[in-house]
């Protein structure tokens, strides 16, 4: 009974967020009473624009606010029943019987939700109401304008997801008997990272509607000014750090659970959550430009509609079957759905910028190339190249099909041959950007501000030749170490300069830089986290060796200066599964000094015994990873078969992903503001005579 | 299953009820706040922030002398026409007249002072 009042209960959502959707239209419709003032509107006419809007409209819009509240606690609601339904092991529903069963650890039994495709749709929904409602009550005030709108946009991005719930993937269906046990959740899930990973995604891919939801609001409005810029850089910042987070996660993943020796692999459902953070990440740089200059108005609106339309692609992706990846949903009914939504969102967006494009004309033009806005610009061509790049390879063998009637992949050389050098060449405007100054910089500062840094990236090349004769790892390795020393000069200017107008000694001024200028040092620390994926990516691709080799028992194998000691084999067994686990001495070659034990094992499910798991053996140091994996073995453990890869700086790639994390939070973080009246008009207009004094 | 039609109603009437409200009650628009104020404060405080960004980038050294006294210049101008703007609204609304008077006056001592050194007038934006 309880799950046919969760079915209803989602039905009564599905009609409320109709509802809202309606409201929040017209709402701001009739709000607006005309195009509000804008090109030779007067103080008068803006506030007429309030005054003089129909009676009916402010009911309308708090009408929309209530509908976004009932629907969040309404889809709250079904949650929860379904959680119970997992917890209590009500193998009745479908999707409980499909998704668990009795002996799987309560912590997997919570995280189910997400593992099957009804309930990650739910869940998904869930995540929606919950940042709909997040934004209804920041903006409720500050944003009459738009928030109708915005209101409307994301109830009706509630609303085609309350549809797949409701005709389509209902989580509450009901399979008329109640069996004794569930079939379990895939093998391949139930690993820690598997808990939190898509969670980080969701909250990523779900928190990119709301930019695209004010870009619509700013369109529809015509509010398309500089403050609606503002509001969604921190929306966009949040959902990036999340997808970011994600993405990192699920590399932690696939490194440690899938056993191929690597964490990326160009699969479709890995590319459908990078395209999104690719198109988020130029536009978290273009909308710089705009706040600044008030140009690229066309590009930020057409970013943030891409990155929202890529992420519903990435879930058509993953859950139509139409491309096979090692962890998408199986086929299901789903995909025409996100089809026509797809077709809906493109069209009546593209219909809509097209009709706005004469109020989102520039307010200037870039003074020089030779400029940050200059290297923005550059940094989001390459952006947008390198995204056009994974998804022509992504969809490759879906267009290959349709043209020649032969399914052709590309594979990963080919994604990291034409992705490799755009990458590479990012990387090196990573390292340009932050040295030059807004507008112009001339020869003489180009001299100063990259002198350090070139010095330092030729210099330390000849090392990186010793270790390679591929120009490839020594480039990048060299662009790596420019980076960083931009990164490193950044600092240390800003805090000479803050200490010479402070007088503050040095461990305060960089405090204090961080905390009064989070944005641009926060966006320093994530660079430099990105730098650090960078060596991890070229250590690992070029420096990585492998052996696959059989052991008998007491025998060892040599690789990479580190020697490898089989010792025995042990069976233990867990609550659903058996563990065979083989044991493994890691020793350094020449001193023979044991520096390890380290056990790959295989994870046998009762549910899925045809299924292994492999649980690599690993010893991760900041050098290099030894990762083993138990491929087979002789039943009496006399012997096993393993493949033994040695991955160079491997680590690196994980303290980067917090790095991006920490910086990210550095440059959302609220500073300090100084009270409205004093910000700073004095410290702006002060003596012009002495410009170092203005505190920074 | 009547337990359960009750309970649906229930939460039905509660929802729809909650969802439909607004409506049926005498509700105004929020006192005016301005949506062109708001978005000229935005404006004024992104000029405020240009001229810090131009004084910093210039303090580390990216920004050559004559580029900066040229820059300067402007961004100053636009940030004091803008100031100026804002002040036309300021009248309509007490609580940012309050905030900003502080600023407006040291925009005055700022243009003043411009004025005095042969500055000229300000321009508009």
């Amino acid at each position: 009974m309880i799950f046919d009042f969760g079915y209803l209960v989602l039905v009564l959502a599905l009609l409320l967020s109709a509802y809202g959707t309606v409201a929040g239209y017209c709402g701001g419709r009739f709000g607006q009473g005309g195009p509000p003032g804008r090109g030779g509107a007067g103080p008068a006419q803006g506030l007429a624009f309030d005054a003089g809007s129909s009676g009916l409209a402010p009911g309308l819009t708090n009408s929309s606010f209530h509908a976004v509240y009932a629907v969040t606690a309404l889809v709250g609601v079904a949650a929860v029943i379904l959680w119970y339904g997992l917890l209590g092991d009500q193998f009745q529903i479908s999707y409980v019987w499909n998704s668990s069963e009795r002996s799987l650890p309560t912590f997997y039994k919570f995280a189910a939700i997400w593992g099957g495709q009804a309930g990650s749709l739910l869940f998904w929904t869930l995540l929606l109401g919950l940042f709909s409602t997040a934004t209804a009550l920041t903006y409720r005030r500050s944003q009459r304008a738009l928030m109708p709108y915005v209101n409307a946009t994301l109830l009706g991005a509630l609303l085609f997801f309350l549809v797949l719930l409701v005709f389509s993937a209902n989580p509450f269906e009901q399979i008329g008997v109640v069996p004794p046990d569930g079939r379990g959740l895939n093998p391949l899930l139930q690993n820690y990272w598997m808990v939190i990973h898509p969670v980080m995604l969701y909250l990523g891919w779900v928190g990119l509607t709301v930019p695209f939801a004010f870009a619509v609001a700013a369109l529809l409005s015509k509010q398309l000014d500089r403050r609606w810029v503002r509001t969604v850089r921190r929306w966009t910042l949040i959902p990036w750090m999340f997808l970011s987070a994600g993405i990192i996660m699920g590399s932690q993943w696939a490194y440690m659970e899938l056993g191929w020796g690597g964490y990326w692999a160009w699969d479709p459902v890995e590319n459908a959550s990078f395209l999104p953070w690719l198109t988020a990440t130029a536009f978290l740089h273009s909308v710089i430009i705009q706040e600044q200059r008030g140009i690229l108005k066309v590009w930020n609106v057409t970013l943030i509609w891409l990155t929202f339309t890529l992420v519903v692609l990435g879930t058509f992706t993953t859950r139509s079957g139409i491309l096979s990846s090692v962890h998408s949903f199986a086929q299901s009914p789903v995909g025409p759905y996100f089809l026509v939504f797809l077709s809906i969102t493109t069209i009546g967006f593209l219909l809509l910028l097209f009709r706005r494009l004469p109020f989102l004309q520039g307010e200037n033009e870039i003074d020089s190339i030779s400029s940050r806005e200059g290297a923005f610009l550059a940094n989001n061509w390459l952006f947008a190249g390198i995204t056009f790049v994974i998804l022509w390879g992504t969809f490759f063998p879906m267009f290959s099909e349709i043209l020649t009637g032969e399914r052709i992949s590309v594979a990963a050389p080919w994604f990291n041959r034409v992705a490799g050098p755009l990458f590479l060449l990012l990387f090196v405007l990573m390292g340009v950007g932050p040295l030059l100054g807004w507008r112009r910089t001339g020869a003489g500062a180009l001299r100063r501000q990259f002198t350090w840094p070139l010095l330092a990236g030729l210099v330390s090349a000849p090392f990186f030749l010793v270790t390679s004769r591929n120009p490839f790892p020594v480039v990048g390795l060299s662009v790596c170490v420019f980076v960083s020393a931009t990164i490193v000069q950044e600092f240390v200017r800003g805090a000479s300069a803050r200490r010479r107008s402070r007088g503050e000694p040095l461990h305060t001024a960089l405090w204090g830089l961080m905390r009064r200028n989070g944005r641009r040092y926060g966006g320093y620390v994530v660079h430099f986290g990105i730098v650090l994926i960078g060596v991890a990516v070229i250590g690992n691709e070029f420096y990585q060796s492998t052996t696959h080799v059989t052991l008998s028992a007491g025998h060892s194998v040599d690789l990479a200066g580190y020697t490898l000691t089989y010792t025995d084999l042990e069976s233990r067994r867990s609550s659903n599964h058996s563990e065979i686990r083989a044991n493994l001495l890691v020793s350094d070659s020449t001193s023979g000094r044991t520096l390890a034990t380290i056990a790959p094992r295989r994870n046998i499910y009762d549910k899925a015994p045809d299924q292994p798991t492999s649980e690599v053996g690993l010893r991760m140091t900041p050098a290099e990873d030894v990762y083993v994996i138990l491929n087979g073995w002789q039943g009496d453990g006399s012997s096993a078969t393993f493949t033994v890869y040695i991955n160079p700086l491997t680590m690196w790639m994980w303290i980067g992903g917090l790095l991006v994390v920490i910086g990210t939070v550095v440059s959302v973080w609220p500073h300090p503001q100084p009270a409205r009246s004093a910000q700073t008009v004095s410290s702006v207009f002060s003596d012009r005579a002495a410009p170092r004094q203005v505190p920074v | 299953m009547w337990v359960m039609l009750l309970l649906i109603g229930v939460v039905s009437a509660s929802a729809i009820g909650f969802v439909i409200w607004p409506l049926f009650r005498p509700s105004f628009q929020d006192p005016p706040v301005g949506e062109e104020l708001a978005e000229l404060m935005t404006r004024k405080d992104a000029a405020v922030q240009a001229v810090r960004d131009l004084a910093f980038d210039h303090s580390v050294g990216k920004i050559e002398e004559a580029d900066f006294e040229r820059f300067n210049q402007v961004l100053r101008l636009r940030a004091m026409a803008l100031m100026r703007q804002v002040e036309e609204y300021a009248p309509q609304n007490v609580q940012i007249e309050e905030t900003l008077e502080e600023e407006i006056a040291s925009c005055r001592r700022v243009e003043e002072r411009a004025r005095d050194e042969g500055r000229g007038s300000l321009r508009e934006e």
